[in-house]
C-alpha cells in the first residue's frame, strides 16, 4: 500500500463523519479526482525498474603464437595492467587466492602468490602473476591459460581491451623461454 | 701453494704446487652434477670463466673454493611455494639474495636428464622450474 493509499483511505474515512449525504457523496468523488489527477489511480506507480551494478570482471587469459616443434610449455609469466576501478580482492594485504585460477591447458596448475601494485595518481594499477601447469611432460598448444576475477567500482564496464598485458614469458620444461610466444585477454564478462 | 675444494668443488691440479717465486699458477674450476660455484679466492687471485688465475706467488698460500646444490630451497627436503616466490622477489628487484642463494636458485635450464644447470642469471625461468618442483614435477 502506497503512500497515495493511505492518504485516500484517510480522507474517506473522515467524510464518513459528515451528517449531510451530498456533502459526503461530494467529498468521496472530490477525493478520486485528486488521486486520479495526482497520478495516485493506480497504473505505473510501483518503484521504478533498475539495473544492479555489475561487480565483478571475469578475464580469460590466453597464450597465442607457435610453439616450436619439440617444446613444451612448463609455465608462464604476465603483468597485466587494470583500468581504472578495477582491483584484485585483497586479504590480508595479498591478492585472495580467488583472483587467479590456471584454467584452460593449465587446470589443475599452479602459482606463486600475485604481486598486486595498487593504482597510483600517475601510474595504473597492475598484478604479476606466474603460472605452471599440471602436465610434467608440459603442455603442446596455447589458448586458455587463466582464470582472473577482479572487482570493478563506479560503474565502470571494462572490455578486454582495457587490459594492457606486457612482460609475457613463455617457459619450457627444460627452463628455457619460449620464442615468439604472446598472450592475450581473450574476454571479459561482467556480473 | 695448496687447494682447499669444498664439497661439489673441483679445482684442477689438486695436489700441492710449487711454482718459482714471482710467477703466477692457473687453476680449472668446475664442480660435480647440481652444483653451482660460490666463492673463490687465495693466492691474490682472479677468476677467469672456468680458470682462476693466482696473483704473483712469493709465499705459501691456499685457493679456497666452496660450491652449493641448485637445488631451488633454502630449508627442508624439496622446494616450496615460497622458494618460487622468493625467487620470483629476486627477479624482481625487491629481495637481494645471498651469493649462495645466487646459485641455490639459479636452476634453470635443465640438462638432458632434467637435472639443474643454472646460467648465472635468475630470471622467470627459474620461477617456472622451482614452482614445478614445488608441486612435484621433476626429480632433482
Amino acid at each position: 500500500m502506497n503512500l497515495c493509499m493511505y492518504v485516500g483511505f484517510f480522507l474517506i474515512s473522515f467524510s464518513r463523519g459528515v451528517t449531510n449525504m451530498k456533502l459526503h457523496k461530494l467529498i468521496i468523488i472530490f477525493v478520486l479526482m485528486i488521486l486520479t489527477l495526482t497520478a495516485c489511480g493506480g497504473g505505473d506507480s510501483t518503484t521504478p525498474i533498475t539495473t544492479a551494478a555489475k561487480t565483478q570482471a571475469i578475464l580469460k587469459l590466453n597464450l597465442t603464437g607457435t610453439l616450436p616443434a619439440d617444446t613444451a610449455i612448463a609455465g608462464a609469466g604476465f603483468t597485466i595492467t587494470l583500468p581504472a576501478s578495477v582491483t584484485p580482492e585483497i586479504v590480508n594485504n595479498t591478492v585472495a587466492a580467488s583472483v587467479i585460477t590456471p584454467s584452460g591447458t593449465f587446470a589443475g596448475g599452479t602459482q606463486i602468490p600475485p604481486v598486486y601494485t595498487a593504482a597510483t595518481a600517475t601510474a595504473p594499477g597492475k598484478i604479476q602473476l606466474t603460472l605452471v601447469n599440471a602436465v610434467a611432460a608440459g603442455v603442446t598448444q596455447v589458448g586458455e591459460v587463466a582464470t582472473i576475477t577482479l572487482k570493478i567500482t563506479n560503474g565502470v564496464t571494462p572490455s578486454a581491451a582495457s587490459f594492457n598485458l606486457s612482460g609475457v614469458t613463455v617457459i619450457d620444461t627444460r627452463g628455457n623461454p619460449v620464442a615468439g610466444m604472446g598472450a592475450v585477454v581473450s574476454g571479459v564478462s561482467l556480473q | 701453494m695448496t687447494t682447499l675444494a669444498g664439497t661439489g668443488a673441483i679445482l684442477l691440479p689438486a695436489t700441492p704446487q710449487t711454482v718459482p717465486s714471482g710467477a703466477t699458477q692457473s687453476f680449472a674450476v668446475s664442480t660435480l652434477q647440481g652444483y653451482g660455484i660460490v666463492s673463490i679466492s687465495g693466492c691474490g687471485g682472479t677468476q677467469d670463466g672456468a680458470n682462476y688465475i693466482t696473483g704473483n706467488i712469493v709465499a705459501d698460500c691456499t685457493i679456497s673454493v666452496s660450491a652449493t646444490l641448485r637445488n631451488g630451497r633454502s630449508t627442508g627436503n624439496e622446494p616450496s611455494i615460497a622458494d618460487a616466490l622468493k625467487t620470483f622477489t629476486i627477479t624482481a628487484g625487491t629481495y637481494v639474495p645471498t651469493t649462495e642463494e645466487r646459485v641455490r636458485y639459479d636452476v634453470a635450464p635443465l640438462d638432458a636428464n632434467g637435472n639443474p644447470v643454472g646460467n648465472g642469471i635468475i630470471d622467470l625461468a627459474d620461477v617456472v622450474i622451482i614452482l614445478r618442483r614445488a608441486v612435484g614435477i621433476g626429480s632433482w
